[in-house]
């Protein structure tokens, strides 16, 4: 669309005054010109008197060298005069004009034939240019002739300009020598066609999905937004139970891209929970029993259907939700009407098929597809046939897009194996839209292998390489050296108080669930102590948080005090479920430790807020606490509050060290060497970061 | 077999899952998804298994009448009453319980709902509020015993927290304008590298134990058969 851009420019020309005034334009713009002058030196002005065209008077001022005359018109030209009255002395008029000419122009943008046109308007018969200039300036440049006319032309057509770059123009009435400038036009610029990278599948995903870079347009700070537009397929045909399919209906000359795809429709009862009338008018809320079906079935959306009640009307669409929701409200029902709802959960899949036929009698071509016929659920509605004229130009919009993107993951109603294509228009802030080329067909298909991930892939390589190496290493070398750590070490000394003092030994396996690592760990501590438990015969309390933990945690004692031979012993209330809750549990742990005043207190698993809470109530009862995390967080407050604290790593080192086992020894020897290799690659990579060497290195660690 | 079939389980469940994190296909997420399934499965079995215990205890408890017995009645007398409330009343209050008592309060018509919500709006949160809040006081006294310095490194302790509490707070900037970077140093740099060390050694050794279990090495958590 041309953009039409109207300006009042003023040119300005100006006749050397011959006496000791001279007058000149200080500035000039659509509603003003402003005239100033010296004060003549040694001469003891009482006032000036202003004269514009035909002298007639426009003001007269004291002392002032400026004037402001608001009063103009464009396409006009004006004199002005300024006369001196002196004190002793009375000039005559001087005649020492200051002429403005006035010419009204207008850039006209023509986007088909790519030129602009500046046609401008001759001023009054005052002035009588000889010629034209049009001048042009890019980017904010200097301004360049880029051609003239006679001064019987009244407009000129720029042809010469380059995509995506912004001009001004200036016109240029030239009399002899002369040149009276108008003032520059507004900005005058094509915004340039944005150009697409790529559209491609989406590496490293389950298909169903390309995503799309482009090159903003040159002038992206002119553009209100991108429009991604995609090859649209529509439906022609739709079967229940035929499984081929001819299309009659091709043109000539035409290439086709097909897809079969199969629909589901669950619907759902929909009751009508509350009908009001609010600040916008009626407002139904409804809610409907989601179906177990399309809970985590990949459902594409739930549709909103209503009909009237007591009439034959059919059900019609208002609105769609998420396939999770079960509740909608809607806004849009008319006064005086009764209703009742549905909600539909969708769902469409596309299907392989083939081209059985593709052949032409009579001079029409035919193409017959066929698929598979395929048992289907009480929900499934049909198949149904789509097709695209390959290079049609029947684009849809799929996304409105900001002037900063310029990458968008396209996963909207995306079937795998169809061809697709793109392409990116952007739209101007007058509504101008310029569209790019379109993209090469892209076809999206699911990955067996995250590329990405092969970093962490060789990781767990050399990982498991580590730990077999070690465990055959400690086969033969029975002797490997693990540094003392005080925690463990003082098991020993915490069960032994407990049991002289007779008071229980209080485990809390953290306040996780099974599938946290250091939960597992802490089960594994577990079994060591409630062996040395079971063999003092001193009474264990394991309250926990999760119930699975609960299970595990009663079978993990109980089978360590049939291993050392005290079954008996076993009490199978001192390992009990108390709550979920977690600020719940950490006041029943505080509780167990103010009423049964525990001698030694474990607090070891993941723990969060409730971690001071249990380790400050046990250091407040004088129990030996043993404290130990993975949670950076939390070590503070253990630190501080109990008398020995597993850091981080020690606590999965824990089984291996209380147990002495040769094969648990050895994959805490691995984990050494891995952490080796770890520093050796920080050391490395620290040094490539300060050689500024380093990004390529340091991408080969980041994981996906 | 008792022992060898929950170690084949966890050796071919965890190589597979190990696998899965390779593979991007809607197969591979859709097999993981329904592990987690599995997982929800279990846990609310277990939910059961852990409710029992919890009852037992405290029947115990009440038979054997140990110390402090009849606080024993407020934790099954409050788990009756959650679980006629949740059964019968639902999570919003739409089940089939009697009429809701209603009264008004000012100018405000307050209606009670049998519902679980009520009971976790008016019971567990303001609880729950309340030993959150204790931490306050907790953190007072422990953070007492950590700045008792005793020794070089409660002493280090005590002057790197005192300059990162001033540093955060507007009268440490008109102490000294170096005060607050000073503070952000200390959480910056020295803070965030022993930070970091420990991560380092939590990730190998969540990395280690989780090998180890699934390569049966780590039979601990089987009670250590």
């Amino acid at each position: 669309m041309a953009i039409l851009n109207t300006f009042l420019l003023f040119v300005v020309q100006i006749l050397q005054p011959e006496n000791v005034h001279p007058l000149k334009i200080i500035n000039q713009d659509s509603i003003s010109i402003i005239i100033g002058w010296d004060i003549a030196s040694g001469i003891s002005v009482e006032k000036y008197e202003i004269y514009r065209s035909k002298y007639r008077l426009l003001k007269t001022l004291f002392q002032d060298t400026i004037y402001i005359d608001y009063n103009i018109k464009p396409d006009n030209e004006y004199l002005y005069d300024v006369v001196k009255k002196e004190i002793m002395k009375e000039y005559n008029h001087q005649k020492n004009f200051l002429k403005v000419v006035s010419i009204g122009y207008q850039v006209i943008k023509d986007t088909t034939n790519n030129r602009n046109i500046i046609k401008w308007k001759r001023p009054n018969d005052l002035y009588l240019g000889e010629t034209y200039e049009i001048w042009r300036a890019e980017n904010n440049g200097d301004y360049e002739i880029i051609g003239s006319v006679s001064a019987r032309e009244r407009s000129f057509r720029d042809t010469t300009m380059k995509d995506g770059v912004k001009y001004f123009y200036k016109v240029a009435a030239v009399n002899g020598n002369e040149r009276a400038f108008s003032n520059p036009s507004p900005l005058v610029f094509t915004i340039g066609t944005p150009k697409f990278l790529y559209a491609r599948d989406i590496p490293n995903d389950e298909g169903e999905g390309f995503r799309i870079t482009w090159e903003p347009s040159p002038n992206y700070d002119m553009i209100k937004g991108y429009a991604l537009l995609r090859l649209v397929y529509d439906s022609i045909a739709a079967f229940k139970d035929t499984f081929t399919f001819t299309d009659t209906t091709i043109k000539p000359g035409i290439e086709y891209h097909y897809y079969i795809g199969k629909n589901y429709q669950i619907t759902m009862p929909a009751k009508i929970v509350s009908d009001s009338v609010g600040m916008t008018g009626r407002v139904i809320k409804i809610e409907w029993k989601l179906n177990p079906k399309v809970i985590g079935q990949n459902y594409d959306l739930t549709l909103i259907y209503r009909a009237k009640k007591d009439s034959s009307d059919k059900f019609q669409y208002v609105d769609y939700t998420y396939p999770d929701e079960d509740k909608f409200i809607d806004g849009t029902a008319e006064t005086d009407r009764e209703y009742i709802y549905e909600a539909r959960a969708v769902k469409e899949v596309s299907i392989p098929f083939k081209i059985e036929k593709d052949t032409c009698i009579e001079n029409k071509r035919f193409i017959s597809l066929s698929w598979k016929k395929s048992k289907e659920p009480p929900e499934f509605l049909g198949y149904y046939v789509m097709r695209a004229e390959k290079d049609s130009g029947n684009y849809g919009i799929y996304a409105r897009l900001g002037t900063q993107v310029t990458t968008y993951q396209d996963r909207l109603g995306i079937f795998n194996n169809v061809p697709y294509t793109y392409r990116i228009v952007a739209v101007t802030k007058d509504g101008e839209k310029i569209s790019s080329e379109t993209t090469p067909y892209v076809v999206a298909s699911p990955q067996w292998f995250h590329t990405g991930r092969i970093n962490a892939l060789i990781g767990i390589i050399i990982f498991i390489f580590l730990v077999i190496f070690f465990i055959e290493y400690a086969k033969k070398e029975k002797d490997i050296f693990v540094r003392r750590i005080a925690g463990l070490s003082a098991i020993d000394e915490a069960v032994g108080r407990a049991t002289e003092m007779g008071r229980p030994i209080l485990y809390v396996p953290g306040t996780s669930v099974i599938d946290d690592v250091a939960t597992i760990a802490s089960l594994n501590i577990l079994a060591e102590v409630a062996k040395k438990t079971a063999q003092y015969n001193t009474p264990l309390i394991v309250p926990n948080r999760d119930p699975i933990v609960y299970t595990v945690a009663r079978e993990v004692v109980k089978e360590s005090y049939n291993k050392v031979g005290r079954p008996d012993a076993f009490n199978p209330d001192s390992v009990y479920f108390v709550t979920d809750s977690q600020f719940a549990y950490a006041a029943a742990v505080s509780g167990i430790m103010i009423r049964e005043r525990p001698a030694t207190n474990f607090l070891v698993g993941m723990f969060w807020a409730e971690s001071l809470i249990m380790a400050e109530s046990g250091a407040s009862t004088g129990a030996i606490q043993i404290a130990g995390t993975d949670a950076v967080t939390q070590l503070p407050f253990f630190i501080t509050a109990c008398d020995y604290t597993l850091i981080g790593e020690e606590l999965y080192a824990a089984s291996a060290y209380i147990s002495r086992n040769p094969t648990l020894l050895a994959a805490l020897k691995s984990q050494d060497y891995s952490k080796l290799v770890i520093v050796g690659v920080l050391i490395i990579a620290t040094i490539l970061a300060l050689l500024k060497i380093g990004i390529p290195v340091f991408n080969l660690f980041n994981i996906q | 077999m008792q022992r060898k079939l929950p170690l084949m389980i966890v050796l071919v469940i965890g190589i597979a899952m190990l696998i899965q994190f390779f593979i991007p296909h809607k197969f591979s997420k859709d097999l993981y998804m329904n592990f987690l399934d599995w997982l929800g499965i279990i846990a609310a079995f277990a939910l059961v298994l852990g409710l029992g215990s919890l009852i037992n205890h405290h029947l115990d408890k009440i038979q054997r009448k140990r110390e402090n017995w009849q606080y024993s009645w407020v934790t099954l007398i409050a788990i009756v009453i959650t679980a006629i409330i949740g059964l019968f009343g639902g999570m919003e209050g739409k089940g089939p319980l009697p009429v809701q008592p209603q009264f008004i309060l000012g100018n405000k018509l307050i209606v009670i709902k049998y519902s679980i919500q009520t009971i976790y709006d008016n019971v567990m949160t303001p609880l729950g509020g309340t030993m959150f809040a204790l931490l306050a006081f907790f953190m007072a006294s422990a953070a007492y015993r950590a700045f008792r310095a005793r020794t070089f490194e409660a002493t280090l302790l005590l002057v790197a927290a005192f300059i990162v509490m001033i540093g955060v707070v507007p009268i440490g900037y008109y102490i000294s304008p170096k005060l607050p970077h000073l503070a952000q140093w200390i959480m910056d740099v020295p803070n965030t590298a022993s930070k970091r060390g420990i991560l380092f050694g939590v990730g190998l050794g969540i990395a280690a134990t989780s090998l180890k279990i699934i390569l049966g090495i780590e039979r601990n958590w089987l009670g250590g058969k």
